[in-house]
Order: structure tokens, then sequence, then C-alpha cells
């Protein structure tokens, strides 16, 4: 597989940085460390913002914006007249593939367009396979690493080596199999509890069908599906009984008059004691369909069981009040403010084991507890004891008042949460009772039916009875064939919903899995480099060796201490200095991005020094160029190519030391972002002064007199520089030391220094010139009112003229090679 | 089903399709057509939301999904 080094990036329009027309470029060496100095204000943030939007396709600062502030309209330079944000980049490849060139666009308002000038097949696709965490990184993520939650930290860690994707997925699938998400999302408790309901509904329906039908044929019922066989039969049963026949010529019992053979009987015989009979019998089919089953007694103790379980682990914990103070003390002794890990936020005491630990400990009883309940609830919507119970209570026949309804009140605690194991036990008991009533109310309208029939003519009371029972089957059959289609479209639906539970409750567990073994491998590719590195850069100071372990079936990393003056596995979020700290994340993080081997080779570090003090810095750096960087003699296998953005003054002072060696290549910027240019001075220094002279010429000296500036900035530490002459160490850190005058001070200081020694290598009239014509000049016209405000204000003419004086002053300090006549700077004072 | 930590992730995500394959080849085909859904960056709240749309689509593939259940 081809890595790729990042080789150049030339940035318009984009942020802070305008260019309108002469874009920003910036070169990368692939076997250097490449930095990038700008002081704040000027820029350095726009350019990791215009890698990251490149790669990645946004700008983080501005997605956090809440959505009035319009973060996406911030994308474009204010200033840009063609409002047109245009990123390039130059990849090239470590093993000879034709470099990758990507354009990426974005007009305000408009959206992001990625192109290859280079002809690359799927520029996208290339930009995706660049998205590995540690490519792009800035301090926030640097120093948030020791800080955050196990979980967090687990995450991240995912990202430093490479798996940031597959810890996504994890997280996505994870989501996806969620049962609470599912359920809602899906409907899966929803439709659980109707197909449960309804094919109880359709059970009752069938054990009336079938006593009716058996009621009337004098037959055991053959099968219950066949409905147009049953009613022929039920049809010529009822057909045989001769009052009725006439009302059965070509119709079925479906489309039974059963009025008209109700008044047909009563004619032969009529009187109450008839309609009593048919009621009685009616009653006697409905509470003979309600048995209960010894399941359903089962049920009803599984239910009071599990309530009995929840309200076990809610003692445990205490009552809802308990578990949010729990969780509110967590949150304190994981923020920042808490030190002390062994200390209770709540009551002050000190214990022997880590808070934190305790708390999460008490917290998981609560969230069993929640579980518990969550079960429960679940579990009661789809009771048959219940439905059952909720069956009995409303049947005429007993008259149990709405409101004394046991099943009732269960019905309303459910959706609140609020089943009491008590409610549960009283429902079981009822459920028992309402059986015992039901049977001896089977008992005492037989003996009804028993002395009714003895009052009637035999034949007519088994006329009545049948015409009962074919009315009680045609009312079944119709109510069976109504819900049984839309009860089947549930089952079929369930059906497929739970193949589709099934298979991405194990695709994500088997992906968890998979994932765990990878990050595990990982953590043991990098644990020694990680904590050789950390060595490195505190060097002098504890060896405490930090540990990563994954704990198993989670994402989450826990980051501990393998020797803290003696003491074994402690954490170093609670013992380490924020320098320390970062050490630490430095350490991870390099060691990581070391390791990988992915397509990108690169990683920007964007001001990522910011707490470390100067030592812990230059060990980085150290690190960074003899141990990890791309061609580094000794140095890891596969090093990478390093790009570092710092505003640290200090460190500048490393980057300038080593700059133009074959290990380092270093550019520093200057400009007026956001309306001027941004630029490499090294690289752009006549373009400063060509800019200068058109502006000035133009008579627009508010925007000429900038360029002016820089150039003279430039041009005097170019001198300094290139003659190492002496500036005093404290210039850049004291506010009261002004760039420009301490520069032209240290130039003059040296010069008269080595003149009055007699080793100056200046000539005479070079030295005549910087004194007398040259510096004051400049001094004059330029420094002494940019610097104060005094004097004339700037006029176009004087400037031009500074212009000038800037390369005058310049050129006294080189010769003219006779060799092959060039113009060069001496190397010392006293040095040609 | 193990990940080959040498493997590129596109390398690793078809060894996780062929292990998907293998437990529900329709239900796999489901779930690798709506990735890209259910996928999608952001913060918690994003990601329910595109764990709602990401089940929104899930509803109407299960609903083409043929009765009998493939072994």
């Amino acid at each position: 597989m081809s890595r790729y080094f990042l080789a150049s990036a030339t940035i318009e329009g984009f942020r802070g940085i305008n260019n309108d027309g002469d874009p920003l470029v910036l070169r990368f060496r692939h076997d250097a460390v490449n930095s990038i100095h700008a002081p704040n204000g000027v820029g350095k943030s726009s350019i990791f913002e215009a890698l990251h939007f490149a790669i990645h396709g946004n700008v983080t600062r501005l997605e956090a914006l809440q959505g009035a502030e319009q973060g996406d309209s911030y994308v474009v330079n204010k200033f840009h007249p063609a409002q047109l944000a245009t990123i390039a980049l130059m990849f090239s490849s470590d093993d000879g593939t034709p470099d990758v060139a990507i354009t990426v666009t974005r007009a305000a308002g408009g959206a992001r367009i990625v192109s290859s000038p280079s002809g690359h097949d799927d520029p996208d696709s290339f930009l995706a396979s660049l998205r590995e965490d540690f490519v792009l990184v800035d301090y926030p993520r640097f120093a948030s690493f020791v800080d955050c939650s196990a979980l967090d930290r687990g995450r991240s860690f995912a990202s430093l080596v490479g798996l940031s994707r597959y810890s996504r997925l994890r997280q996505a699938l994870d989501g996806a199999r969620n049962t609470r998400n599912l359920n809602g999302d899906l409907g899966f408790a929803a439709l659980e509890t109707e197909v449960a309901t309804e094919t109880r509904s359709i059970a009752t329906v069938e054990t009336r069908l079938v006593a009716a039908f058996q009621e009337v044929t004098g037959k055991q019922i053959p099968g219950i599906d066949d409905a147009a066989a049953l009613t022929a039969e039920v049809t010529t049963a009822l057909a045989g009984v001769a009052i009725l026949a006439p009302l059965l010529v070509r119709t079925s019992v479906m489309d039974l008059n059963f009025d008209a053979a109700e008044q047909a009987v009563d004619r032969e015989e009529g009187g109450q004691a008839r309609k009593a009979l048919d009621t009685l019998n009616n009653s006697v089919t409905a509470l003979a369909g309600l048995p209960v089953e010894q399941a359903e007694l089962d049920d009803a103790d599984a239910l009071v069981a599990l309530a009995q379980a929840r309200d076990e682990a809610m003692r445990q914990v205490g009552a809802a009040s308990i578990h949010a103070l729990l969780r509110d003390a967590q949150a304190v002794v994981n923020g920042d403010d808490w030190h002390d890990p062994h200390k209770c936020p709540v009551c002050e005491k000190a214990a022997d084991v880590p808070i934190a630990d305790q708390l999460a400990a008490r917290i998981a009883f609560y969230d069993e507890a929640d579980r518990l309940d969550a079960e429960l609830r679940r579990q009661a919507a789809i009771s048959a004891a219940l439905a059952k119970l909720r069956q009995l209570e409303e049947l005429a026949a007993f008259g149990i008042a709405a409101g004394d309804r046991v099943s009732s009140g269960i019905a309303l605690a459910i959706p609140q949460a609020s089943i009491e194991t008590a409610d549960l036990e009283r429902a079981k008991a009822k459920l028992m009772e309402l059986d015992g009533r039901r049977v001896a109310a089977i008992n005492a309208a037989n003996a009804e039916i028993v002395r009714l029939q003895a009052t009637l003519p035999p034949s007519l009371v088994a006329v009545t009875r049948t015409l009962g029972q074919a009315k009680q089957y045609r009312d079944a059959m119709i109510e069976r064939e109504r819900d049984l289609p839309q009860l089947n479209e549930k089952k079929r639906k369930l059906e497929k919903l739970n193949r589709w539970k099934t298979f991405i409750t194990s695709a994500a567990q088997r992906f968890a899995t998979s994932e765990t073994a990878l990050a595990n491998a990982r953590i043991v590719e990098i644990q020694t480099d990680c904590q050789e590195l950390f060595g490195a850069l505190v060097r002098g100071g504890p060896d405490v060796r930090p540990t990563l372990s994954r704990a198993q079936n989670t994402e989450q990393v826990d980051l501990k201490l393998a020797d803290f003056f003696g003491l074994p596995d402690l954490s170093a979020r609670a013992l380490l200095s924020e320098s320390y700290r970062n050490a630490v994340a430095a350490a991870i993080f390099l060691a990581a991005a070391s390791s990988h081997k992915g397509v990108p080779r690169f990683m920007v570090l964007d001001d990522v020094t910011s707490s470390f003090d100067a030592g812990h810095q230059i060990a980085l750096m150290e690190a960074i160029r003899c141990k990890l960087r791309n061609g580094a003699v000794g140095g890891v296998p596969d090093g990478l190519q390093f790009i570092i953005l710092s505003h640290d003054t200090l460190l500048e002072k490393y980057f300038d030391r080593l700059n133009g060696t074959a290990e380092w290549h270093h550019q520093k910027l200057q400009g007026m972002p956001p309306k001027g240019r941004l630029m490499v001075a090294a690289q752009q220094a006549d373009r400063l002064k060509a800019q200068a002279e058109h502006y000035l010429n133009a008579g627009q000296i508010d925007i000429g007199e900038p360029f002016l500036r820089q150039y003279l900035e430039y041009k005097l530490g170019q001198v300094i520089s290139r003659l190492s002459i002496p500036v005093p160490p404290d210039y850049a850190t004291r506010g009261d030391k002004r760039t420009l005058s301490t520069f032209m001070d240290a130039i003059i200081d040296a010069v008269a220094l080595y003149q009055a020694a007699h080793k100056c290598v200046l000539t005479v009239q070079q030295v005549a010139d910087l004194q007398q014509r040259h510096a004051p000049a400049i001094i004059a016209n330029h420094v002494s009112h940019y610097e104060t405000g005094a004097g004339n204000p700037f006029n176009a003419y004087a400037l031009l003229g500074v212009l000038q004086s800037i390369d005058d002053l310049a050129d006294c300090f080189t010769w003219i090679d006779p060799a092959n006549q060039q113009k060069k700077y001496y190397r010392r004072l006293d040095l040609r | 089903m193990d990940f080959d930590p040498a493997a590129s992730f596109e390398d690793n995500m078809a060894v996780f399709r062929a292990e998907a394959d293998r437990l529900d080849p329709d239900c796999a085909r489901i779930l690798f057509d709506n990735l890209g859904t259910l996928s999608r960056e952001g913060d918690a709240a994003r990601s329910r939301q595109a764990i709602q749309d990401f089940h929104q689509a899930i509803l109407a593939a299960v609903e083409a999904l043929p009765d009998t259940p493939t072994p």
C-alpha cells in the first residue's frame, strides 16, 4: 500500500487567509521536521483548519457554534473578493507512486467541492483514507487525553491508533442493537404486547367457536381453519330442525336471521323461561371460556418474583433521590476541581479506596434496579395472568365496578413505572378468587338451566339451546375472520423484526469482540515504545511508566502508572502534573502514530507544547527529530513526516537554530489577516517589497506601510541571522521591547563594538553609510513614528525612500565575490 | 471473526461483511445498505438521530424481507 507525505498546501480565501489572487504556499519536506512559526493572530490556526477542512470536510470550532451563529458562514474569508475558499494539497508517495493533487473549494453558502488536478480517480476516497486521528492534532485534543473519562479515553485511543472508524462503528452498532432503541424506534414492545393480547383474544374466540360447533352438530371439530366446511356443517345441522329449516333455504348460518328464528320458536311456545334459558346458556359459554390455567398462575408468580428482585435492587441503593445525589457526586469527583480521589465530596471523609469506584458500584445497583423495573413493565404489559384477570373482572356476571378492578390499577401503573409488588400479589389472589367464583357461577347456571329445561317441552328446549349455540358459532366466526388476518399480519411483522433483532445483536457483538481484540493488540504494540518515549520526554523525572489497559467487553481504557515512587498501578490522572500529563499524552500519541501503517505518513501538530516547560518542549522536539522523523538515522522504521505549527517564541529559537539543516525545514509566517496577505517570510521578501512599492506609488499609504514594515523586519532579521549578530535574549518576551528598534539597536551596537575592537569586516564607507545615512533615515522616517506615534504622519514619498534605505542598509553588510561577481553577506562582523 | 491489525479498515469491513452474511445474508444486505446512515458522525444527539433514521430505513427494508426466514 502506498503511503503519502504532504508535499505542499496552497490556501486562499479560507478563514483568516484572504490572499486574493496570491495564495499562501507552504512547501514541506518529507525527510525533515517542518516547522511553521507565526505570532498569535497571524493565521496559523487557519492553516490547521484548512487542512482539517480539506481532509475531514468541516471546521470543528465552527461546528461547535450555536445554529443562530451560522458557523458555516465563517468558512470563507469575509474579505475575499470572489468569496471562494480554495485549498490545494499535493501528496507525494513513499514508494514512487505518482503524486496526488487534491483541490477542495467552497463558495460562500455553497458546498465543498473536491477535485483532483492530477487525475486521481476518487479524490473523496483518497481524502477519507487520510482521516486517521493522529494526522491533525491540536492542543485541546492533546491535553484532554489524560483528563477525560476512561470511556472517552478509550474512544480517543481508538482514534489514535487508527481505530476511530472501528470505534465509531462499534458505538453505532451498539446503538442499533440497544433494547431501548429497538423498542422505541421499531415499536417492538408495543407490537409484542398487541400480538400477545390479540393471540389470547383469538384463542378465547376459537374456544367459543369449537364449543358451539360441537353443540350444534354433535360432532368433534375436524380442524378450525376450513371455515367454509365448518359453516356448512353447522348450517346442515341447523336446517335439520323443522321450525328453522324454512329460514335456511339457500342461505347459511352466517346469514341466518336469528331474530326471525327466535320469533319462530316463540311462536311455537313463547315465554320468559325460554329467554332466560338462552341467557343462561350464553353465560355458561362465556364463563367456561375463561378458566385460569396453571401457566397463568405461574406467570403471576414470575411477575411477583421480578418485582421483589427490583425492590431488593432498589433497597440496596435507597431511592431515586439518592441516585441523583450519587450521580452529582460522581460528576464532582470526576471533574477538574476535585483533587483527592479518596475524599467524599458530600461528607468530606476519607476512604481507603477511590470514591469514584465506590460511586460507580453504588450507581450500578441503581442501574440494575432501573433495568429490572423496565423488564417488569415489559412483562406486565404482555402478562397472560393480568390479561385473564382483566377479562374475568370485566365479566358482567361478576358485576365488579370499574373503579374496584385490580387489573385497571396495574394497567395504569405500567406506563408510569410504578407497579407495586403488593398490587401484583393482590392480582394473583384476585385471579384465584375469581376463578373459584367462575366455577361456582357455572355450576349455579347449569343448575338453573336444568330447572328451566324441566319446565319447557323437551323438543323446544333443545331447539332453543341449538339456536343459541348457532348464534355463538356465527358471532365467534365473524370475530375470528375479522381479527385473525390482522393478528397474522402483526405476527409476520414481529417475526421479521425478531429476525432483524437476532441478526443485529449478534453482528454487533461479533464486531465489538473483534474490535476489542484489535485495540488490545494495538495497546500491546505501542506500550513499550510509549514508555520509552515518555522517559525521554521527562528525562531526569521519575520513571512512572504510564500503562494503558482496556477493560473486557467495553471501550474503556484505563491509564495507570506502573511505578509511582515504588507504588504500583496508581491513577495517572490523579497524580501527574499538567506538564507530565501532557508528556504522557504526547508519548501515547506519537508512539501510536509511529506504529500506524495506513495511508497517511504525516502528522500535523498545532501548538501541542503549550503547557510544556522549555525542557519538555525541547525534549519533545528532539524525540521527533532524532527518533520519530522519517529518515532519522537510528530512528523508528517507517518514520513520519512532521509538520509543527507554533507561536512559541522560545521554541522558534530552536527552529531557527536547526533551519537549513538536513533534518529541519522552518518557515515563518508574516502578514495581516484577515484582510491582507499571509506569506512565508523567507520566500516572500521580494513580494513584500513589490507590494509596498505598488501601494505607496498609488498613494495608498495605509495598505503599503504594513508591507514596508514587514519587509524591514525581514531584512533586519536576515542581517542579524546571516552575521550572527547578538540580540537581547528577552526582546521577544519583554513588553517594553519593540522588534524593529531592538533589531536596529542590536545591529548598530554590534558594528560599533567590532569597530572599537578594530575587528569589523565592514568597509569604512559601509560603516559610515550605516551609521550616518541609512539607519538614521529608517529610524526617523519610519521606526520612531511607527513605534511611538511621534513625528509627522507618514507620506508616500518618505516611505518609498525608507524602502530604498532598507536595501541600502542591508547592502552595508555585503561584499562582491570576485570569483563570480555575486553579492554575498559577510559571514560574521569580523569575517568575510 | 478476527480483524487483521495489518489490514486496512476497508479490508476488515469486508471480513465483517462476510461474517454478517454468514449470520443472515438478507439482514446483512440491509445493514450494509444503510450503514452510512447509521455511522453518521456527530455528537450524542445527532448520533441518536442517526440511529432513529437508520431504524426508519430498517423498518421499510425488513418489511420487504421474504416471509420465510432464510436459514
